[in-house]
């Protein structure tokens, strides 16, 4: 697995997302990086550049009814789960928003 | 190259990206717990000056306002990606809500009243959703999400600082369609 460094990406800032060659490289045998899940419908936005929405410190877990924190883990503007590349759940029209790590993302200036 | 991506302990029922969020999480430190002790007293204040000096808010169930046995009747209109609405003045939308605040057990959340009155683009009618709680796909009537419109944790008592901007949920009884 790849030797992973943090970018400190923040709201606003553009970014392109790695090919999925570089990205693969971050992955554990699970398909994880740092616990995160890289999931099938990512993948068309690999190489693609988008802006910051959010960085995600802190998230409520529904299941557990309690506030939980995450590292390096960003929201990004129109990376969106529109349940289509969902297996068995593909009516999910709930509109999530993916969670990227840093590590799959390469800041870029501004156009 | 083996292909790693998607290819943790799934099952057929067990793909989105949420069912597998919390691995990827670990528990407050004692900063976050200042942080969020600040906000909800912040909201808290927030709350109690808005319903001293008597102003509406998602949060004031007062008896004239909120409503009543006729909550439930409120007529919804069939809305569909894409159609321009507005949402309806608070004290509109509380008379469609039940005394716990919801409107066919969906609750208008502290937050969403800052939208009142304001014009937006559908962006998907919703009928059927992952629901993390019960772990199941749970389905949904009358409800529509609303573009560029996310949840920032504003105004919600236990959760505030939640960084993960879901859309909010709209019933169809809270807008109303603009023809242009």
């Amino acid at each position: 697995m790849k030797r992973l460094f943090r970018t400190h990406l923040k709201k606003g800032d553009y970014v392109e997302v790695l090919p999925l060659k570089e990205i693969e490289e971050t992955l554990d045998g699970k398909g994880k990086c740092e616990n995160l899940i890289f999931m099938p419908g990512m993948k068309k936005y690999a190489g693609k550049r988008h802006r910051i929405l959010r960085r995600v410190q802190l998230i409520y877990n529904e299941s557990e009814n309690k506030m939980v924190r995450m590292k390096n883990t960003v929201l990004l503007e129109g990376a969106i789960c529109d349940g289509k590349d969902l297996d068995g759940i593909e009516q999910c029209q709930r509109l999530c928003f993916y969670y990227w790590k840093e590590h799959w993302l390469k800041k870029i200036a501004r156009d | 190259m083996k292909d790693t991506i998607g290819q943790g302990n799934r099952t057929a029922f067990d793909n989105c990206q949420l069912q597998y969020l919390y691995d990827s999480t670990e528990d407050i430190v004692i900063t976050d717990r200042f942080k969020i002790f600040f906000s909800r007293l912040t909201t808290y204040i927030q709350r109690r000056v808005a319903n001293r000096i008597g102003l509406p808010t998602a949060y004031s169930h007062t008896t004239s306002l909120s409503a009543s046995p006729n909550a439930l009747a409120a007529k919804s209109v069939p809305l569909q990606e894409g159609d321009l609405v507005q949402v309806l003045p608070l004290e509109e939308i509380q008379k469609t809500l039940d005394d716990q605040g919801n409107c066919e057990r969906m609750k208008f959340l502290g937050g969403m009243e800052r939208f009142c009155g304001k014009e937006f683009r559908v962006l998907r009618e919703i009928k059927f959703m992952f629901d993390e709680k019960s772990w199941r796909i749970v389905r949904l009537k009358n409800a529509v999400l609303l573009q560029d419109h996310v949840c920032d944790s504003r105004g919600q008592y236990d959760k505030e600082r939640c960084d993960r901007s879901c859309y909010y949920f709209w019933k169809e009884q809270w807008l109303r369609k603009v023809e242009r």
